[in-house]
């Protein structure tokens, strides 16, 4: 079973003007995403991200290094099978969501019946189903990225590669987003997601990789990379001082290092989420 | 195939909902319409001639417009807003992509001769209707040729469709909107001037024959233009459409290779 994307040692130079200085965007990735996995590529703006999966998709040419997917070169069939989410998408402002989706989902070669069908599901998807008559030209931001995802999984592909998909998005949105790419995920396609917002990847990633300056600076499983080492914790449910003073005591008695007690508190992304949905 | 079929059809609504473009396409076909009370003059048959020279003129000098700058509009607003970069992520090929915004683009360009020619036949019926007891001795030795008039504003599309092609080509290399327009509007008025000097009996030389091998030679469809009062030359008709269709073609694998240089 080869790997859904394999790259190796990739290279990507960018010249500016005619003096020739230019930016090395890329410089020397390699990695392997596996089917049925979500892999995050995480790095700062400029990192080269954006660069790394254009020349996934073979729209940008590599200076040098290797691409397959699927264990193949990229060939236009390929992108049958592919879906990709741009970053800060931008459409035909002139088409009502439903024309749009509709358009892409015939240029994937569906015949005008189905892919009317799968339009009509991958906007109900997404939650566009109401907006769908209306012109792109009115969506807000959201709605917009909504349905740049509803395009890129029209044709129900196997591997989708998302530049940010939750930039842009209020936490709520981020949290739809999450939901339903967790959601493709459980239907067995292998996601490939580029951001910068750290807790979505939490929650979704499986395996990481971050980039800085074009290069990869860690990649791994995040379990791997974030457990800290020789470092427990336990949750306490209802304990006053005097007891959490006696717990700390016997642990202290154990020979074991007590490094950090404090009140558990929720991150505030959950806080915010609970108090809108009341 | 297919996907070039849906992209030019896209491409057709974008270019239709254009407001610029509708505004071109109105006052052309308003200039068509008023083009009998332009002339205060009492000409007798010559008037014919008059109505057709100004609608034949009209697809001419306002096509040219549309071609050039719609054209450019389509290519650089895909490219600007990256749509294309969506585009080209489906199995769709970047031949696909110019092939599907030409064949759009020469759509529009045929609505708008359809119009125009059929505003212009409507006017010549009407300005020899109006000519009353009389037409028989004002209409002598000139008789409205409709299907020539047709054929003349087919032979006239395909030369629009040239110009489109021209400036798709332009697009191909240009990073901006302006240049682009600049420079297509540049190429045409080359090519109208070689075939000012051609019309006016100058002699051909090594320099109008090397214009009119990159530029497109309008010369060649000015012969259409005698369509309208006489019979259709088969040769002429069959020589400039295949000449265009070829030309046009030719630019099309141009601007497709040339894109497919660059990188989005
Ligand atoms: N088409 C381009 N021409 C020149 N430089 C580019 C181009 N695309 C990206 N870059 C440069 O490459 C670097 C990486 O960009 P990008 O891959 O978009 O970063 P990221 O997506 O990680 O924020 C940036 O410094 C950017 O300026
Ligand atoms: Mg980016």
């Amino acid at each position: 079973m080869p790997s859904v994307i394999k790259i190796e040692n990739l290279r990507k130079y960018f010249r500016y003007g005619i003096r020739g200085i230019g930016i090395q965007a890329v410089d020397g990735i390699s990695l392997e995403v596996e089917e049925g996995e979500v892999f995050g590529l995480l790095g700062p703006n400029g990192a080269g991200k954006s660069t790394t999966i254009k020349i996934i998709l073979g729209l940008t040419r590599p200076n040098s290094g290797k691409c397959l997917l699927f264990g193949k070169e990229m060939a236009r069939q390929t992108r049958q099978n592919i879906g990709y989410l741009p970053e800060s998408p931008y459409f035909y402002k002139f088409l009502t969501g439903f024309e749009l989706v509709v358009f892409y989902a015939k240029l994937c070669g569906m015949s005008n019946d189905s892919a009317k069908n799968a339009a009509m599901k991958a906007l109900s998807l997404v939650g566009l189903d109401d907006a769908a008559n209306r012109q792109i030209g009115l969506y807000s931001k959201g709605m917009v990225q909504r349905a740049g995802l509803a395009q890129a999984i029209v044709h129900n592909p196997k591997l989708l590669i998302l530049d940010e998909p939750a930039s842009g998005l209020d936490p709520i949105g981020a949290s739809d987003m999450a939901d339903i790419i967790l959601r493709l995920k459980s239907e067995g396609k292998t996601v490939l997601l580029c951001s910068h917002m750290m807790s979505e990847v939490e929650k979704l990633c499986s395996r990481v990789a971050i980039l800085s300056k074009g290069k990869i600076a860690a990649i791994g499983k995040l379990d791997d990379m974030l457990t800290i080492s020789r470092t427990s914790r336990i949750d306490i449910k209802n304990a006053d001082a005097s007891q959490l003073a006696a717990i700390r005591k016997y642990a202290e008695s154990l020979g074991v290092e007590v490094s950090k007690a404090e009140h558990a508190k929720v991150p505030l992304d959950d806080f915010f989420r609970k108090v809108i949905s009341k | 195939m297919k996907s070039v079929l849906t992209i030019a059809a896209n491409t057709f609504r974008d270019a239709i909902r254009q407001k610029l473009i509708l505004l071109v396409a109105l006052i052309a076909l308003v200039l068509v319409i008023s083009s009998k009370y332009f002339l205060r003059l009492d000409l007798g048959h010559e008037q014919l001639r008059f109505v057709f020279d100004f609608g034949s003129g009209a697809i001419g000098f306002f096509g040219s417009i549309i071609a050039v700058v719609s054209t450019c509009q389509l290519f650089h607003s895909e490219i600007d807003n990256k749509t294309i970069v969506t585009l080209l992520s489906k199995p769709v090929g970047i031949g696909g992509f110019a092939f599907g915004k030409l064949f759009g683009e020469s759509g529009v360009l045929a609505l708008f001769c359809a119009i125009i020619a059929a505003a212009t036949c409507a006017m010549l019926f009407y300005t020899e209707a109006s000519f009353g007891e009389s037409a028989q001795r004002l209409s002598a030795g000139l008789t409205i040729n409709y299907s020539g008039v047709v054929a003349c504003c087919f032979i006239q599309w395909i030369k629009l469709c040239c110009i489109a092609a021209v400036a798709s080509a332009v697009c191909s290399f240009s990073r901006s909107l302006l240049f682009s327009v600049v420079i297509s509007f540049m190429c045409l008025a080359i090519s109208l001037m070689g075939a000012v000097t051609l019309g006016l009996g100058g002699e051909k030389s090594n320099f109008t024959n090397f214009v009119s091998t990159i530029f497109p030679d309008f010369q060649i469809f000015s012969a259409a233009e005698a369509f309208a009062f006489e019979p259709v030359l088969p040769e002429a008709f069959f020589g400039a459409a295949g000449y265009g269709i070829v030309y046009a073609a030719a630019l099309c694998l141009l601007t497709a290779w040339s894109f497919s240089k660059r990188e989005f």
